[in-house]
């Protein structure tokens, strides 16, 4: 995720400053590598069918077509909002055989709960995906823009209703990011799930809801749901959303990136890290996984082992200062 | 007897008062819709209301419940039986699941349950591999495994 | 092309030897994973996806459906049996399940709970077949005033579910109070946890079922373990008689219509469907007093409802892309795994798959109804084993099922508490049903409620002003009121 509030421009800089040194520099070149040996558990907090899950199944997948012998097995260890994953991988000091998936849950839960971060103490791998959010409003509804979005919401505080996930979650801190940037209040409605806000948002229920680039699209398609704007720094390419312009063309500069990554657990060999980092790259760049970001309309920029901590750190910051600014965070 | 019918009464009312108190710190309401101890006080309320009214019938001699206590020796099963399931789960982050369910039945039937040696130690390696070949090798679960290597 | 053509398109995927071989495989994975305590279809399906790797699209999305309902008819083997129903949907095949099997009668409660399930599901793929559109449409008109509605009438009617309301009603409390436990789910805000992390997300619901009813139905029964005979059961008992028949055919046909309308909900599920075909089917019931002590009707209604629901579940996800059930979670992700993309237009960029999936459906039921015709007297056979060998199996498969859910020790600890306080509930004769079912139906009650007030801002008049809300309200309503007057007539004429 990569978020920017109207000051914060120097910021983004150095993001895209380091995007390009990630790309260009193999993760591998630094450091010597060496194999785990056996089978590796990737950790997953999510139930199944969520979307760490599918990145993890498919990269996983992917890896066992021929770049990694070892079997790799994606074990969904849910509740306590990641929680049960991550402290089940904190406490394997130095184990190879496990991995731990990055999701925003990760950064967020030890935030909200007020206990130690996790990112600060395992060893970070990779960071390999990206997904944009898009604004979807009711077809048949009032706004054609989010510029009429926002003066609706202007006009009257707290009128303008989104449906979205669960209280602290993507959507959530994604309404907050708007509601900042274009100084408006909006009615956020959270909800047990993503799907469950999807259902009250094509109900006809309520005014807007964020979804991925992909659920939008199906609905945008079907004439379900009309886009008002891409959270993000430019307009994509694609036919379905090349018309749709981004926030900031209309005057509300929120750029938001849900991000996917995997770490190590603590005190990790730091050669067979670089290995995970150079598989994972590998991967990355195989035509299948291409493809697969293609048909989801995701990014696929990729971060290794420092980077990726350095790119970690700065979300993690991000993330405490949007749950700060909800009222969310206990520490 | 009396007393111990009006247990679960006075179980509710030591509960209702917990949810009470343990969301005293939190809004009743939220802006225009219920904050989160909205539910908690409404609960505590109304389990407090039920538990009264059940001991006002059990005073008065009703609904004092279909009371079945067993004797000594099947408390001490109860209390062997639990026992031996908390042993279970202490014992299988060391010894691995598998092996601590088959000691679990072991345990149970001949010492418990008191039954004959031999198919009990066939039933405890019976359902133990049974567990091993269902959850760990067909359905792939990662069952805490034996925690040494040699 | 028409309806038909395009199911007989499908009924084409379907009866090859690949289609029909995958799909008798998942439908019987269903079967035995649905069997196992803590591990439901949508575990089972999650962890059983890697092998549909290789497979054709079609055929993987036909197998794993067939795990989703053939678990389903697995979950009725636990719950009839041992009286541990595997998720939330089998807790009110138990409570008169059970009862059957302990009257020797397990073969007949198993055989008309199988063919309840098949004729409400053959009955709700069809609905899935001719009317998806105008369902999900429907579906979508239920929202959060309509949600709250319904799990109030669910968490009302619980009390019904004792010889004494209070008690029923205790419970009911007790299960509503486990589930405040954890991160309130609007405000975020921690209650009740104590500072415990694992509390964080809340008490989850697999620990407590199998923990009040699976180990504390064994607890009980180990007190006299010398005294327990096996459950004597006659072979002219298994199976069902056409009396049987006849005096279930109607509880399973409103039992599949409930189930089918309330599966298509995507807030809804199998559980609340199974609940209120079970209360309805009190209402129209000849003998009302036989529920709880083991009315054939009871299990008939309930098992054809949670069918008919797990089906139904599939209408939302197909023609929107929004899972109704947990179940229909897995798949839509083995969808997106398998490179294609759920949402409004699967059904017509997807129709070979799509219309596939659903003759398979077809096939499917027919599988499991083959398969747990003749094996009912077979299952109910294993009550002959002498129950002390059977207990400690049941325990340790309840503790590693328990554990397999989250792959979290924690979840055993909790399954023992709860076990201790099934036991307890049962020595003080407090009924269990209510309290599992208000656990499962808390979440729903309470964030609807809130999710109203925030549509409305704050308004109260959302519950009348939309018409399904005020049709649930009115029946709210005189649910509330018809035992009241009913108890004051009773008053009136005794004094």
């Amino acid at each position: 995720m990569t978020t920017r509030i109207r000051s914060a421009g120097a910021l983004a800089f150095t993001c895209a400053l380091s995007w390009t040194l990630a790309a260009t520099v193999p993760a591998s070149a630094q450091t010597e590598m060496r194999a785990p040996k056996g089978p590796v558990e990737i950790t997953v907090g999510s139930g199944a069918g969520g979307s760490p899950d599918v990145i993890m199944r498919t990269i996983a997948k992917i890896m066992n077509d021929g770049l990694v012998e070892n079997p790799i097995v994606v074990q969904n260890r849910t509740g306590g909002g990641h929680s049960n994953a991550y402290n089940y991988v904190l406490g394997k000091k130095g184990d190879e055989n496990v991995l731990l998936t990055l999701a925003s849950p990760v950064f967020t839960t030890p935030i909200v709960q007020g206990t130690p971060s996790v990112i600060d103490q395992v060893t970070p791998i990779a960071g390999f995906v990206q997904s944009e959010l898009v604004l979807l409003t009711n077809p048949d509804g009032k706004f054609n823009t989010l510029e009429e979005f926002v003066a609706a919401a202007e006009a009257q505080p707290g009128r303008v209703r989104i449906a979205g996930g669960a209280s602290g979650g993507n959507d959530h801190l994604a309404t907050a990011l708007v509601e900042q940037a274009a100084d408006i209040k909006l009615t956020y409605i959270p909800h047990e799930s993503g799907s469950a806000a999807q259902a009250t948002f094509l109900g006809g229920n309520v005014e807007g809801h964020f979804a991925t680039l992909a659920e939008g699209l199906a609905l945008i398609e079907s004439g379900k749901a009309k886009p008002l704007a891409i959270l993000s720094e430019k307009r994509r390419t694609e036919p379905g959303y090349k018309d749709v312009p981004t926030a900031k063309e209309q005057g509300v500069d929120v750029v938001y990136l849900q991000f996917w990554g995997v770490a190590g657990p603590p005190g990790l060999d730091p050669a067979v890290a670089a290995w995970w980092a150079d598989k994972f790259q590998k991967a990355t760049e195989t035509q299948a996984w291409k493809d697969i970001i293609a048909k989801n309309l995701q990014q696929s920029t990729f971060y290794g082992l420092d980077d990726a901590g350095a790119y970690f750190k700065r979300e993690q910051d991000t993330f405490r200062r949007l749950l700060t600014s909800v009222g969310l965070a206990k520490n | 007897m009396r007393f111990l019918a009006a247990l679960p009464a006075l179980f509710m009312i030591g509960l209702s008062l917990l949810v009470g108190l343990g969301t005293m710190g939190l809004r009743y309401w939220d802006g225009v819709t219920p904050g989160p101890a909205f539910f908690p006080v409404w609960l505590a309320a109304a389990g407090a209301f039920l538990a009264v009214i059940l001991l006002i019938q059990q005073f008065r001699g009703h609904s004092l419940g279909d009371l079945d206590f067993p004797d000594t020796a099947g408390f001490l099963r109860v209390g062997a039986t639990l026992a031996a399931m908390v042993g279970m789960g202490l014992i299988s982050p060391i010894l691995g699941m598998v092996p601590a369910v088959a000691l679990f039945i072991g345990f149970m039937l001949t010492l418990v349950l008191r039954q004959k040696l031999v198919p009990s130690l066939l039933t405890a390696v019976g359902v133990a591999v049974g567990v091993e070949l269902v959850f760990v090798r067909w359905l792939g679960v990662s069952l805490p495994p034996f925690a040494f290597s040699f | 092309m028409t309806i038909l053509e395009l199911l007989g398109q499908g009924f084409a995927t379907v009866l090859t030897p690949a289609g029909l071989g995958f799909v008798f495989l998942g439908v019987l994975i269903g079967q035995i994973v649905g069997a196992l305590p803590g591990i439901g279809p949508a575990a089972g399906m999650a962890l059983l996806l890697p092998l549909t790797f290789g497979l054709d699209p079609a055929i993987a999305i036909m197998m794993l459906a067939g795990i989703m309902y053939g678990g389903q008819y697995g979950g009725t083997l636990t719950s009839v049996l041992i009286n541990v129903p595997g998720e939330a949907s089998g807790v009110m095949t138990a409570v008169d399940g059970h009862k059957l099997a302990r009257a020797g009668r397990a073969g007949t409660a198993l055989s008309i709970a199988a063919i309840g399930s098949f004729i409400a599901g053959i009955g709700a793929v069809i609905a899935v077949a001719f009317i998806t559109p105008t369902l999900s449409d429907f579906a979508l008109r239920f929202n959060a005033p309509e949600y709250f509605l319904l799990a109030l009438l669910g968490v009302t009617a619980t009390a019904s579910l004792g010889a004494s309301p209070v008690r029923a009603l205790m419970a009911g409390v007790l299960g509503l109070m486990i589930a405040l436990v954890g991160a309130d789910p609007l405000s975020g805000a921690p209650r009740l946890t104590f500072d415990q992390p694992a509390l964080f997300e809340g008490i989850d619901f697999i620990p407590v079922a199998i923990g009040i009813f699976g180990i504390g139905e064994v607890l009980a029964s180990l007190e006299r373990a010398q005294a327990i005979a096996p459950i004597r059961t006659r072979f002219r008992d298994m199976l069902p008689k056409m009396s049987d028949w006849v005096a279930t055919r109607a509880a399973i046909l409103r039992g599949g219509i409930i189930g089918l309308f309330v599966g298509i909900m995507p807030g809804a599920g199998a559980s609340v469907a199974s609940l209120l075909a079970y209360l309805t089917e009190r209402k129209f019931s000849r003998h009302p007093e036989r529920f709880g002590r083991g009315a054939l009707d009871g299990v008939a209604a309930a098992e054809a409802a949670n069918n008919a629901a797990s089906h139904g579940a599939m209408i939302p996800m197909l023609a929107l892309g929004i899972p109704g059930s947990a179940s229909t979670a897995v798949l839509l992700a083995a969808l997106i795994l398998h490179g294609v993309r759920p949402g409004p237009m699967l059904m017509q960029q997807e129709s070979t798959l799509v219309w596939g999936l659903i003759a398979s459906m077809f096939v499917g039921n027919l599988f499991l109804l083959i398969i747990n015709l003749p094996l009912a007297p077979l299952f109910a056979a294993l009550l002959r084993v002498p129950y002390v060998y059977l207990a400690p199996g049941i325990l340790a498969l309840s503790l590693v099922g328990a554990y397999a859910a989250t792959l979290d020790l924690g979840t055993v600890w909790m399954c023992i508490v709860f076990g201790v306080l099934g036991w307890l509930m049962i020595k003080f004769d407090i009924p269990r049903p209510p309290l599992v079912l208000a656990l499962v139906l808390a979440p729903m009650l309470e964030m609807s409620l809130r999710q109203s007030l925030l549509l409305s801002f704050g308004s109260l008049s959302i519950f009348v002003e939309r018409p399904i809300s005020a049709v649930l309200l009115m029946v709210v309503l005189l649910s509330l009121a018809l035992p009241i007057l009913g108890a004051l007539k009773r008053s009136r004429a005794g004094s």
